[in-house]
């Protein structure tokens, strides 16, 4: 696999991780851009002997996602583009912003749990990677890892049926 | 059922969601599992703005590798590379057969040197050698059509300097050499040259790094 058959296969596999950690689209972008330039100068030295190429993708788009969070300080989030947006009478505009509220529920439920657990849920629903793969990857043990996952969905489920009923 | 085992179930279900992209007809948590769907169709990459000029971007930076194989593919570069590598490679032979022999022999045993060109060099594409070491002044000969050359000795020898080319301000007046002589001094000789205004002495002598240098005690 050549390196831009690998850009295409996990471009959005990858940007899914990083956004369920950083929630503006412009952000998740630069980290993003930060991962596969990462990429592209380690190429050369990934062994496929030594593991699948997603494994080794996704242990740089942690470090990265890692670096965001430790430079990213105490700053305000805040976008115009996170504001909900006025509902229109269009049919298919409506269906679109349903969409993107369920999108932006998802990503603010994600947000709502520690960080231990948002790194396993992205991990999880981004990478393809199962329960094994990610224990390895995060130092903890694979039933640990489904127990997290389970009590992560459950927390975010919750809350969002929290939301919904307001 | 306990935590661990709903736990369980739970990641047992979602694996096979997962893996086959459908849910169990029965499921021990709906709910949850719904939201895991949820989770799992989500996509997000539709927001990004980078996607293709990341792509462009990544592909217009090839690696290491690349870049040493595509410099390989042109001939031109790879006859210059060549010529580098041989060029840094004999240069220290050449050095250590300067050292071995100096003086005339080396001299005569060395090739004239063709005066460099910067415009030459910069066409050439190989990198540019480092200086030589200085050689004795009398090694390279005027004739030989070095970058230097030394005066003839001729003509400083020989010949009386009469008319000093240094003239005293205001008077307009040339120094005129009278007369000189040779006088035994202290530790060498020297040249008493007497001018239609002073009488001044050249001296040579040996001298210690004392006599210009000014010794202190840290």
């Amino acid at each position: 696999m050549d390196f831009a058959e690998l850009y295409d296969k996990f471009f959005s596999k990858v940007y899914n991780y990083v956004r369920y950690h950083v929630r503006l689209a412009a952000e998740a972008d630069d980290v993003t851009g930060k991962v596969f330039e990462a990429a592209l100068r380690g190429y050369e030295g990934y062994d496929a002997a030594k593991g699948p190429a997603q494994g080794w993708l996704f242990g740089i788009a942690r470090n990265a996602v890692i670096d965001w969070a430790r430079n990213r300080g105490r700053r305000a989030e805040v976008s115009l583009e996170d504001a909900p947006e006025p509902g229109g009478s269009d049919p298919q505009l409506e269906s679109a912003l349903e969409r993107k509220e369920e999108k932006a529920l998802l990503l603010e439920a994600v947000a709502g749990l520690d960080d231990r657990a948002r790194d396993i849920i992205a991990l999880k629903f981004s990478s393809g990677m199962n329960n094994r793969e990610i224990a390895a990857m995060t130092g903890l043990g694979e039933s640990n890892v489904g127990i997290i996952i389970f009590r992560a969905v459950k927390k975010m489920q919750a809350d969002i049926e929290g939301k919904r009923k307001l | 059922m306990n935590e661990v085992e709903q736990a369980e179930l739970f990641n047992k279900e979602l694996d096979s969601l997962l893996r086959d992209g459908k849910s169990p007809v029965f499921s021990s948590d709906p709910g949850a599992l719904s939201l895991a769907a949820e989770l799992a169709r989500a996509d997000f990459s539709a927001d990004s703005l980078i996607r293709e000029s990341l792509r462009e971007r990544l592909a217009g930076q090839p690696g290491l590798l690349e870049s040493l194989r595509a410099l390989f593919a042109n001939n031109y570069a790879r006859a210059a590379l060549a010529a580098a590598v041989l060029v840094i490679a004999l240069l220290p032979l050449a050095r250590r057969h300067e050292v071995a022999a100096p003086g005339p022999a080396a001299t005569a045993a060395r090739p004239p040197q063709a005066p460099v060109h910067a415009p030459a060099l910069a066409r050439s594409a190989v990198p540019p050698l480092p200086p030589l070491p200085a050689a004795p002044a009398a090694a390279v000969s005027a004739g030989a059509g070095g970058l230097f050359a030394s005066i003839p000795m001729g003509r400083l020898e020989g010949v009386a300097i009469k008319n000093f080319p240094i003239t005293p301000a205001g008077s307009g007046l040339p120094m005129v050499l009278a007369a000189g002589r040779e006088v035994k001094l202290e530790n060498g000789s020297g040249i008493v040259f007497e001018t239609g205004g002073a009488v001044f002495t050249l001296e040579r002598k040996v001298i210690s790094h004392d006599d210009i240098f000014e010794r202190r005690v840290l």
